[in-house]
């Protein structure tokens, strides 16, 4: 089985890269992983091609990490980012569309 | 002391600490016992063990089948030599001669749970090696381990044996004091006593009361007594020859019983006290008593004191009735003797006769010869020889008249007479005896025409009796002889001036042969009997004589003749007039009078113990008080006062033995100070003796009346007085030796004892009372309101009544009452009072009372029925809050507490409040809790209350912690008014009552919560195929779970076995056996067997799993391809089919008998038709079994629910359903089954999922797989993924709570042209800090689903939300 969460820095870009589910159950993992990746001062990256789930507690946690400036990649058409679209996410924050790569 | 109940460190250290019984209960090896290893007992065992160890009232505990005895240190004494062994050992062994009595008692305890009081129980035990009566009152309640299971018995005891025999031994003297008062006899003493003794049988079971006179000691009367072949013991006769032991102490021997004596009394004594009874002071034996030794009491000290006592009332009645004896012999002695001296004078009399004559006739013949004349010296001598002569002559004739005149045998011979003139001749006759006394005779005769008829001879006695009595007793002054006439009557009266006679001896002077004692007249020589010869010749004239007298004044008496009526002619017969010889009488007595002397110097006189005694003399004539005073200091200490006032305060600072007073006095006068003395609690007793110059039996009567002693009237001789007061003195000193012995006696009495008077003052108590209610006797009188009133100054009406009971009319025993009162030093003292109002006091109303301290007794009792209350309504309660609830609404009530909460305690450590009075404010309770965290630091210290008070001092609150120290609940209580000690024993001891109950409540809940997921677990699939909903509700009330049962089965041809079955039964018991009744029953559906051979199998199989027998199970199984069903029911409720237009039937045809109940054969099967959209619904009987309604009505209802809500989904059919009943919840497990035969083109699915945000990835999995099978496009797929999975969340998060008991329910399907979602929770309020926060991201969860969908609806009422959720479908090839 593999996790139904994770999250990940990546070493090159200092991105923070997040696989699985994002929902009621995985929130607060997500929440400590974005706070610790904005702990670096840098602005926070987040890659959420990977992620096969995205709610409404996700897109609350990325809002609250909006100070310190946030990108955010995601994969067009993804659950994830109708979710971002449809909260305004992408109003305020920087999202970019990135072909979700395991899917090609 | 109090020390923690656990060791914190050691929360189940298997040590008891505490007393003796402590340490043995520690040491003791209870391998063997029902109650098995020390290490092993269960917190409710110990908890109890503990309680019993803690309290200092005798209590036991019983256990197990064997009903091994523990018991604690204050049990250990009354257990007598069963002690130390009987720990440990079975209870029939212990107790094994009172088992036939309590061992029924203690089994219905432990069969039934159903607790006993017994009050005042006799039990014949054996403590000390030989049978022994006791008495108890003792209650058994049962112990239940946590799962409810009586384990043991709870026994508080208490002994009152000494209490009973106390009172009845008192009940026994004091009937055998009041046989003192009516028995005059001393035989009819010792029947009474002996009758008394019979009603007595525990007390005293046989007595043999004898009498002593001269020839030895005389059985008189026995009780108890079958046979009796034996005399006396020969010591104890011989006794009676021995000096005299100690005065007013019966000295009493024990002794077997004689061979010879039979009692019929059982069981039969073997012992006996013997003493002798004696005269008053120890003096000669005059009886003795045997009495039997009630062989089941142990004899000792008290009873040895209380035989001893019955002994000596025995005495004083003997003794009493022996005065009387005596008296009443002497009162008939001295009738017998005046008879035999009136004939004795009579026959003397007649003797001297002869003689007299035969000297004075040649006495007289010397005298009168003139023929030889006699010498002149001769003829003197011989004068007084001749005058003597017929002196004796003459007193002879009197004594013989007298007694003619006595015996009737004098006939009057009635002539006419000129009384004036014949009265005035007799009176003349006496003019010179009268001149040569001194005394001047006042003649006041008058001339009367009219004759009188009398006897003429007589009338001169009379006349002449009277005045020579006035001579003899006149020493100065003048005699007056009046006569007058009156209408049909003369009245002849002579007055002196003489020493008069006192007026006790009034009645005495026309008795015969009476002569005044005290007077002093001119001679003391007399036969006695003139004035009552004058009154027999009185009387027979038909007249009367009285007399008036003042002693040192004179006398007058007055003689009335009727005038009467005879022959006017008739001639007066010759007779000799007596007239010289009372002459002659009278001048004798002049001639000597020099010679008299009057007794001016006492003659020494024997005072016997008086000696030395005080007397006070108040008179206020200065020559009289010297000369009682100089009278009377010869014999004892005399001291003085001149009037009443004066006399108060010398005895205030000196109370006298004997108080002498003068009735006349200025000032406070004679009664005035017998009132003053009679009211004085010190001086009701003394002596007082009343003098006064008012002769005559009224004022004597006055003066008695008034509670005088002695009355004396003046003039007195000085012997008389100092023998009144010698009298009166011993008297007084016999009475007080009483009051001291009675003083004495009441000192002794363990119970408190209080005289009551009239007016409601304590008049007296002893040194009991004293310690009881703390006010002694040093500080009588109390008066009303009495100091020891609670309720100061208002009167309980049990208290008024003890008051008011000495007016007398309270009958019989008098009163009994139990009453609250306060100490001296504030607290509560409950006492029990015994009245009885003293009858015939002449003086005042009296009441005495005994007061007995049962406090103990009283809050024992208290704290049993707080504690049976407590119980009692713990007994329904089953989870934690509805114990504390009940915890807390009963110690309110027993405090009297204005408000009430039980405080629990959050993880983190915050209070929540978990029951509460209706006072009681939820932030006033938690500060309260948070208080005492803070006070106590958390550990409990040593006391288990803590009492809250303001900056006074006054108590605010009551904090007490109970439950486990793992999870510890704080109990505060608001109360405004002082907390006694034994309120907080008493709360204690509920605290620790409640503590079990929580221990069993947490275990309950804990227990339960696991049934119910074992039950979850055991029910069935969750993921129904599509078409099937099902629901299971627990019962809610009592919490435990059923065998009830639903399962679905896929079958391989593509057929679904659909089951309901309930097994009988409830708990864990009947869900394993419903596990594997469902098991078997779903293997042999799986074999694909038509549902008759499914059950048929089925019953085989029940037969051999006992707990399956009687199961119900109905079973179909239904082709969702052509909608065939086939069915048959073992028993249980017909399942109900509602097709879409509303048609529907119930399935009846196919119904046998349940499970392995009877052999039958093939059971029967039979089939329905289900149309697309058709509901089949099963169900178990706890859905339509309701008290009121009958079953048939309830099937007809659940059928009627699914006729009209047959447009739902099965889920929101089934919800509705269980809902329709829901409203009042049944006694049993509910599980409903619902299938809708769908139609092929529209797939579906339903899922239940519990509240856990765990749940939400495999839902989205198996939803994406789902759509994904039914060819959805991918952005459908995720449309319908993201905004059910929202919708799920919300449900979840807010409706839910994220409880994972609770469920939310998720129906999909696919639609020509779109996919429909439905989600529904059960979920309710929001807490409404949590709802701010929430807000934001619930409505961003909306958002997403309103972006995602093409439709959505939320409808949301109390009961749960629903949200419908619609997305069109884009075919995209």
């Amino acid at each position: 089985m593999c996790p139904e969460f994770a999250a990940t820095r990546d070493p090159g870009h200092g991105q923070l890269v997040v696989h699985g589910d994002v929902d009621l159950s995985t929130e607060d993992d997500f929440r400590d992983a974005l706070t610790a990746a904005a702990a670096s001062g840098r602005p926070l990256v987040v890659d959420l091609t990977r992620v096969t789930f995205l709610g409404s507690s996700g897109v609350a946690a990325l809002f609250e990490h909006l100070n310190g400036g946030l990108e955010i990649l995601v994969a067009p058409g993804s659950i994830a980012q109708a979710a971002i679209d449809i909260c305004g996410l992408s109003r305020v924050a920087v999202v970019r569309m990135v072909p979700d790569r395991d899917r090609g | 002391m109090e020390r923690p109940r656990w060791q914190p460190k050691r929360p189940w250290a298997h040590a008891f600490h505490g007393g003796e019984m402590a340490r043995l209960i520690t040491d003791f090896d209870w391998s063997t016992t029902a109650l098995g290893d020390i290490d092993g007992w269960s917190s409710t065992v110990r908890t109890s063990i503990e309680i019993m160890l803690e309290s200092r009232h005798p209590i036991m505990t019983w256990w197990g089948p064997e009903f091994t005895f523990l018991y604690n240190d204050a049990f250990a004494a009354p257990s007598g030599a069963k002690h130390p062994a009987a720990l440990g050992q079975p209870g029939r062994l212990v107790w094994a001669e009172i088992w036939p009595t309590i061992g029924p008692m203690l089994e219905g305890v432990l069969a039934n749970g159903l607790g006993t009081w017994s009050d005042d129980l006799l039990l014949v035990i054996d403590r000390r090696g030989f049978k022994e009566d006791t008495y108890w009152t003792f209650s058994y309640s049962p112990i239940r381990e946590a799962d409810g299971r009586v384990i043991g018995v709870f026994a508080p005891a208490n002994e009152l044996t000494s209490r009973v025999l106390g009172e009845r031994r008192l009940a026994l003297l004091t009937r055998l004091a009041e046989i003192s008062v009516d028995a005059r006899l001393v035989d009819d003493v010792l029947a009474a006593s002996a009758r008394v003794l019979a009603g007595y049988p525990l007390e005293v079971p046989f007595g043999l009361l004898y009498r002593c006179e001269g020839g030895g000691p005389r059985l008189v009367a026995s009780a108890g007594v079958a046979d009796l072949t034996t005399d006396l013991p020969a010591d104890l006769t011989t006794d009676l020859t021995e000096p005299p032991g100690a005065p007013g102490k019966a000295e009493l021997a024990i002794r077997p019983l004689p061979d010879g004596l039979v009692t019929d009394r059982r069981p039969a004594p073997r012992r006996m006290a013997t003493t002798v009874l004696r005269a008053p002071g120890g003096g000669r034996p005059v009886g003795s008593v045997m009495l039997g030794v009630y062989p089941r009491i142990v004899l000792d000290e008290e009873y040895v004191a209380f035989l001893r006592m019955i002994a000596e009332h025995i005495e004083t009645a003997v003794n009493a009735a022996r005065a009387a004896e005596e008296e009443q012999d002497r009162i008939t002695a001295l009738a017998e003797l005046d008879q035999a001296k009136s004939a004795f004078f009579s026959n003397i009399s007649h003797e001297f006769r002869t003689p007299l004559t035969l000297i004075s006739e040649p006495a007289e013949e010397c005298l009168a010869d003139q023929a030889q004349p006699l010498p002149a010296a001769h003829r003197d001598r011989l004068k007084m020889v001749a005058r003597n002569a017929r002196r004796l002559h003459r007193m002879v004739n009197n004594v013989l008249d007298f007694t003619s005149l006595e015996a009737g045998r004098v006939r009057t011979r009635i002539t006419a007479i000129d009384i004036a003139a014949t009265t005035r001749g007799l009176a003349e006759s006496f003019e010179f005896a009268m001149r040569r006394a001194g005394l001047q005779l006042v003649i006041d005769v008058p001339p009367i025409a009219r004759p009188v008829f009398a006897d003429p001879d007589m009338w001169e006695r009379i006349t002449l009796n009277l005045l020579s009595n006035a001579l003899k007793y006149t020493l100065r002054g003048t005699v007056r002889v009046s006569l007058r006439a009156h209408d049909e009557h003369i009245a002849l009266s002579v007055a002196d001036t003489g020493v008069g006679i006192v007026a006790s001896e009034i009645p005495l002077v026309f008795r015969r042969f009476h002569r005044a004692q005290s007077s002093g007249g001119r001679s003391q020589e007399g036969t006695g009997i003139g004035l009552a010869m004058v009154h027999e010749l009185v009387r027979l004239h038909h007249g009367s004589i009285e007399v008036s007298s003042t002693p040192g004044v004179g006398s007058t008496f007055t003689v009335s003749l009727p005038f009467g009526a005879g022959n006017a002619q008739a001639e007066a017969p010759p007779r000799v007039s007596a007239v010289g010889g009372y002459l002659e009488e009278a001048l004798q007595w002049i001639g000597s009078s020099t010679d008299q002397r009057l007794p001016s110097v006492q003659p020494a006189m024997d005072v016997g113990s008086t000696g030395g005694a005080t007397v006070l003399v108040v008179e206020d004539n200065p020559d009289m008080r010297r000369f009682l005073a100089q009278t009377l200091s010869a014999y004892w200490q005399v001291s003085v006062a001149g009037d009443g006032r004066e006399a108060l305060e010398r005895v205030e600072a000196h109370p006298p033995d004997l108080v002498l007073t003068d009735v006349m006095m200025p000032g406070l006068d004679g009664f005035g100070l017998l009132r003053a003395l009679r009211a004085g609690r010190r001086t009701a007793t003394t002596a007082v003796v009343l003098l006064s110059a008012r002769a005559g039996e009224e004022a004597a009567v006055e003066g008695l009346d008034a509670g005088a002693d002695d009355y004396l009237a003046k003039p007195f001789s000085s012997q008389e007085l100092i023998a009144r007061v010698r009298a009166n003195l011993e008297l007084a000193r016999l009475r007080n030796r009483e009051a001291a012995w009675r003083t004495a006696l009441i000192g002794s009495i363990q119970d408190g004892l209080m005289v009551i008077d009239g007016a409601g003052s304590v008049v007296e108590v002893n040194d009991a009372f004293g310690s009881i209610l703390g006010y002694g006797p040093a500080d009588v009188p109390y008066q009303r309101p009495h100091p020891w009133l609670p309720d100061f100054p208002e009167e309980s009406a049990e208290w008024r009544a003890v008051t008011e009971a000495v007016d007398g009319s309270v009958a019989g025993d008098g009163l009994r009452v139990t009453v609250p009162l306060r100490h001296r030093d504030g607290r509560q003292v409950w006492v029990a009072l015994a009245v009885s109002p003293v009858a015939g006091h002449i003086h005042y109303r009296l009441a005495v009372c005994t007061v007995r301290d049962v406090t103990a007794d009283v809050f024992a009792a208290q704290r049993q029925a707080a504690l049976a209350r407590l119980t009692g309504h713990l007994a329904p309660a089953v989870g934690v809050r509805e114990v504390l609830t009940v915890g807390v609404t009963d110690l309110s009530d027993e405090l009297a507490a204005s408000a009430a909460a039980a405080v629990g305690w959050s993880e983190a450590g915050n209070p929540l409040v978990l029951a509460a009075t209706a006072g009681a404010h939820p932030d006033t309770a938690r500060r309260a809790a948070l208080r005492d965290r803070a006070a106590t630091g958390g550990e409990r210290p040593p006391a288990r209350l803590r009492l809250e008070r303001d900056q006074r001092g006054q108590v605010t609150g009551v904090v007490a912690e109970v439950g486990s120290p793992i999870r510890p609940y704080t109990i505060w209580l608001r109360v405004q008014h002082p907390v006694t000690d034994e309120d907080q024993a008493r709360v204690g001891l509920l605290c620790d009552a409640l503590s079990q109950a929580l221990d069993r409540a947490e275990v309950f809940d804990m227990q339960h919560t696991v049934a119910l997921t074992l039950q979850r677990a055991m029910l069935g699939p969750v993921d129904l195929p599509v078409g099937c909903a099902a629901r299971y509700q627990p019962a809610v009330r009592p919490l435990e779970v059923g065998g009830d049962w639903y399962d679905v089965v896929e079958l391989a041809n593509g057929n679904l076995g659909l089951v309901v079955g309930d097994c009988v039964g409830r708990g864990l018991g009947a869900a394993a056996v419903m596990g594997q009744v469902r098991s078997a029953c779903r293997a042999l559906i799986l074999q694909e067997k038509a549902p008759s051979q499914v059950l048929q199998a089925l019953d085989a199989f029940a037969w051999q799993l006992p707990g399956a027998r009687c199961t119900t199970v109905f079973c179909a199984v239904v082709d969702p391809g052509c909608g065939l069903l086939r069915y048959s029911s073992a028993g249980h409720p017909p399942g109900i089919v509602v097709h879409p237009d509303g048609g529907h039937e119930l399935l009846t045809h196919a119904t046998s008998v349940p499970l392995a109940t009877a052999p039958v054969g093939d059971r029967p099967e039979s089939t329905a038709a289900l149309d697309t959209g058709t509901f089949l619904v099963l169900y178990t009987d706890g859905l339509v079994e309701r008290r009121t309604e009958s079953m048939h009505v309830a099937i007809q209802r659940a059928l009627d629910t699914v006729v009209a809500q047959r447009a739902l989904t099965p889920e929101r059919l089934v919800s509705q359903v269980v809902e329709a009943f829901g409203a009042e919840p049944g006694p049993d497990d509910v599980a409903v089954l619902a299938y809708q035969r769908m139609t092929g083109d529209r797939p579906m699915l339903e899922a239940t999922v519990e509240a856990s945000p765990t749940e939400l990835a495999p839902l989205r999995r198996s939803l994406r797989e789902w759509l994904g099978r039914n060819r959805m496009p991918v952005d459908v797929v995720n449309a319908v993924v993201l905004a059910t999975s929202e919708a799920c969340a919300n449900a979840m998060e807010h409706g839910s709570r994220l409880d994972a008991r609770q469920t939310v329910f998720i129906t999909a399907t696919i639609g020509q042209d779109a996919v429909t979602m439905i989600v529904a929770d059960t979920g309710s309020w929001l807490e409404p800090d949590r709802a701010r926060d929430v807000a934001q991201n619930r409505g961003r969860g909306i958002m997403i689903m309103k972006g995602v969908m093409d439709k959505i609806i939320i409808d949301g009422d109390a009961r749960g939300t629903t949200v419908h959720l619609t997305k069109r479908i884009t075919h995209v090839p």
